[in-house]
């Protein structure tokens, strides 16, 4: 079945079967930042943005995301939100293992659009949505705040 | 003999390549998929295994089994023999029997549902017969304990059976006469008796394991997270008969850094290798999620029996110990996990009078995993509950206890009283700040009251219950033990003329080699970029033993090669004006090898110890009936830290990583966690895994505490408390 959808900016008409599996189709096309791990949609390691919101891969069948805007995260970290979380990420001294990455940067993309300056609450919350135990919370936090920071600097907006 | 010779040349060629890719994300023109095909039957024999008459495979699918191997049938691991693929003789379900590969994974999965089996009907007559006769005394499962159900055992469908362990290994050590004390009640005050069981299993979601190989000019490529070089690369030239320099490894990034795949990524990359070779195309195998867990994550659960006289002051007159773990079909390893857990299980803690032992059984399951970063963990939970058992028998504070039963000679005195010697530094001072920084004493104290309150006084407000418990454990690094070779841990360190420096060892984490460059630059001032890690060349060579490089020269000699980098780097310095390049080489000292004999089992078995305390304070919540955890404390005396924020971040991330295992299907957090380390000038010491040694234990203690009931297994479920708590509710 011929279904058309954006993939990272670019218009592309998939050829799969509606059920199989978007996690699939998106490694079938060498899109490796969408990785496979509990293949539950509890770990977040196939996080992908649907739109602006992160959904994971694994439990959404293709057919259903058709004319949809699929970002994944190689793509993501080229634009300038991405570039702020990663370099607020590096900024903390965050060392991820390889599988959480998607999890960890759609999930505070997401927050950093919700929230101007996120709260505490806010950021625990966000924290015990992460469920790799590869970084610790503390500096995953500061990560979130210095990827905040940096995105309040490049918008040149001032605290209010 | 199967290596072949390696010519310099040979060596001279990148045989062993490193990648910062995942395996899994990996591929090539015209790859193919794998999965192998394992057996659903417990044990038989097979007679015939193929498609259905008149059916055959598609042109563009393969299936191998243990024929198809053109070399050895099997992989040596240290001194176990394991079949590559069945030869016809199940031992376990789940065992492989071959490997199917092809374009299409659908297509791959409806012909593997279509082999069929055939089995020779005596042998599953015989051993129908067999379980029969044992289920008279086999009422219980003996690993659940839960009655067996008539209906299962009567219906004895091959699928259903499990027969009864077999005992592969005992090892027995004593000290005094336990018997004697045990048996005249005027000899001590309390018996203190319990069983302890710890089946923490890691519950990773990361890459699974898998391989990627393939075949280019003749050379067979393998991709893969190894992490036993020289066990895989001596599997592939014995089972595919090839020659060393046509085998090319890549060790890929490693998502998980735990001992589990350490064997076991050898037969899948075998069996891919294989796939392979006959294919003549790219193939990429990836174990399924169900399968990391079943046959590559899947804990040895090991039981613990603790017998312990005790007199009114709270010493402890005698101990007597019983380990029994199931180690599957095979482990090559069990005889080191049961040596570690016999050491572990007498704590930190001595008494003139100390029995232990230890059985090594198997069963027809899947072989078990083995975790070398956290192998003591399930003693310590053990000993450790034990001491707090004691405790709250006696009436003694768990610190007070702690510091009289401690064993205080160091390890240069003679003490034939204990068998194993620890150089633990100032245990004392670890438990006293840990029991000051998280007001341990005031707390249990309270608690304790609070508990007899309630007993004496059921009016309708009662405080919440809660509970603190304190646990102590020693991580040793660099065991001693009978798989060790320690003429293989050495670092070389090479200066060239452009002034780069080329260290001869891959760290074995990103954290590690932060260290070590840390080290490296702040003694020799030299910048990062102008540090390369590489895998030593020693790897390619032809060795004569089976593996001279085990998996606990990888993992467990991270604080040796700590010290022997810094006698490089110093020996370097002191050279530094020499001509280039120049070339320094440190190994680990024989004399300290004297130090633990393995014959008599005794001595100083490990290279180094750090030491750590741990407080852990719950509430139970009677309404959600779940516990809380309010806060953890730690204390490590890790010798010198060299990046102390480093260290703090590592062991806050172990702890989180503990909590998770706690719970079977639910992750634990707590908001408040201390860590302190005690400012030491000594080596450094491996502290990276003594978290999961100490956090477990601590927990059930308190758990135990504010529900006053034991709670001697792990892990528990979201259900368990309920169901220990609603009866008095």
């Amino acid at each position: 079945m011929k279904i058309p959808m954006t993939i990272n900016d670019e218009k592309t008409i998939i050829d799969a079967s509606p059920d199989e599996k978007l996690i699939d189709v998106l490694r079938a096309r060498h899109l490796m930042s969408v990785k496979k791990g509990c293949e539950k949609g509890k770990c977040g390691s196939c996080t992908v943005l649907l739109g602006e919101t992160p959904v994971p891969s694994c439990l959404i069948p293709v057919g259903t995301v058709r004319e949809c805007t699929i970002t994944t995260l190689e793509h993501f970290l080229k634009t300038k939100a991405g570039s702020d979380i990663a370099k607020g990420f590096l900024q903390a001294g965050m060392e991820m293992c390889g599988f959480c990455n998607a999890s960890r940067i759609f999930m505070t993309y997401s927050l950093l659009e919700k929230s101007y300056r996120p709260t505490t609450e806010e950021l625990n919350e966000l924290a015990d949505s992460i469920k790799c135990t590869c970084t610790d919370r503390k500096t995953f936090i500061n990560g979130v705040l210095y990827a905040t920071a940096i995105r309040h600097r490049r918008e040149e907006r001032k605290d209010v | 003999m199967c290596a072949k010779a390696t010519s310099s040349s040979a060596l001279k060629k990148k045989l062993i390549l490193v990648s910062d890719e995942f395996y899994s994300d990996m591929s090539a023109d015209g790859m193919i998929y794998a999965k192998i095909f394992r057996s659903p039957f417990p044990y038989g024999k097979i007679t015939s295994m193929g498609l259905a008459a008149g059916e055959k495979f598609p042109e563009e699918y393969g299936f191998f089994s243990y024929k198809d191997l053109p070399g050895a049938k099997k992989i040596r691991t240290i001194n176990t023999e394991f079949n590559v693929f069945c030869d016809g003789n199940i031992k376990y379900k789940g065992e492989p029997l071959g490997i199917i590969c092809g374009p299409d994974k659908k297509i791959i999965d409806e012909l593997m549902s279509k082999i069929k089996i055939t089995l020779d009907n005596s042998i599953i007559s015989k051993k129908e017969r067999d379980f029969s006769s044992h289920y008279e005394t086999l009422t219980s499962n003996p690993y659940t304990g839960k009655p067996l159900s008539q209906k299962k055992s009567s219906s004895n469908s091959n699928e259903d059976v499990k027969i009864t362990r077999g005992l592969v290994g005992t090892k027995e050590i004593s000290t005094g006469n336990t018997d004697d004390v045990f048996s005249d009640p005027k000899n001590y005050d309390f018996i203190v008796e319990e069983t302890w069981q710890s089946k923490i299993q890691n519950k990773p979601n990361k890459e699974v394991a898998g391989a990627f190989c393939l075949v280019k000019n003749t050379n067979l490529h393998v991709y893969s997270s190894i992490q036993w070089i020289s066990h895989l690369r001596k599997a592939l030239q014995c089972t595919l008969d090839l020659a060393d320099e046509k085998i090319i490894t890549t060790r890929t990034n490693i998502s998980s850094q735990n001992g589990n795949s350490i064997w076991k990524n050898t037969l899948i990359c075998v069996q891919t290798s294989l796939a392979a070779i006959k294919m003549q195309k790219p193939v990429m195998m990836m174990l399924s999620r169900d399968e990391q867990r079943t046959y590559i994550e899947n804990a040895s659960p090991v039981i613990f029996y603790y017998r312990t006289a005790v007199d009114l002051e709270g010493n402890i007159l005698a101990m007597e110990i019983n380990i029994e773990i199931d180690i599957g079909t095979y482990n090559p390893f069990a005889k080191e996990i049961l040596e570690r857990l016999m050491i572990a299980s007498t704590g930190i803690y001595m008494t003139k009078n100390l029995k232990i032992k230890g059985k090594i059984y198997s069963s027809n399951t899947p072989p078990t995993a083995l975790n070398f970063s956290t192998i003591d963990s399930a003693a310590f939970f053990a000993i450790e509950n034990q001491i707090q058992k004691i405790s709250e028998v006696t009436g003694i504070s768990p610190l007070e206890l702690r510091l009289r039963n401690q064993n205080r000679k160091l390890s240069t005195q003679k003490n034939p009283e204990m068998p194993f010697l620890h150089d633990l530094g100032n245990t004392s001072l670890v438990l006293e700040a840990v029991c000051k920084k998280s007001d341990f004493n005031r707390k249990a104290a309270v608690f304790r009251l609070a508990e007899k309150e309630r007993f004496e006084n059921s009016g309708t407000y009662q405080p919440p219950r809660r509970g603190i418990g304190l646990a102590c454990a020693f991580e040793g690094s660099g065991y001693f033990g009978s798989t060790f070779k320690g003429n293989n841990i050495n670092i070389q360190l090479e200066l060239t003329e452009e002034k780069k420096l080329i260290v001869n060892t891959i760290p074995p984490s990103n954290s590690i080699k932060e260290i070590w460059t840390k080290i490296i630059c702040d003694s020799l001032g030299f910048e990062k970029k102008n540090i390369t890690f590489v895998i030593p060349l020693s790897d390619a060579k032809e060795e004569k033993s089976p593996c001279s490089t085990t998996p606990e020269a990888l993992l467990g000699s991270i604080s040796i090669k700590t010290s022997l980098l810094r006698k490089c780097v110093e020996a370097i310095k002191k050279q530094k004006d020499k001509k280039l390049p120049l070339t320094v080489k440190k190994s680990l000292s024989p004399s300290k090898l004297k130090q633990w004999d393995n014959e008599s089992f005794s001595g100083i078995p490990f290279f180094n110890t750090s030491f750590a305390a741990c407080t852990v304070e719950v509430l139970f919540d009677e309404y959600t009936y779940r516990e809380r955890i309010l806060k953890i404390c730690v204390v490590i005396d890790g010798g010198k830290i060299l990046h102390i924020k480093a260290a703090e971040n590592a062991v806050k991330t172990s702890i989180q990583k503990t909590l998770a295992l706690l719970m079977d299907d639910d992750t634990l957090t707590c908001p408040d966690v201390s860590v302190q380390f005690l400012q030491s000038e000594s080596e450094p010491k491996q502290i990276g895994h003594i978290i999961a040694s100490i956090l477990p234990a601590a927990f059930t203690s308190a758990l135990s505490q504010a529900l006053t009931k034991t709670l001697s297994r792990l892990p528990l479920q979201t259900d368990t408390l309920f169901k220990i708590y609603e009866p008095e509710a």
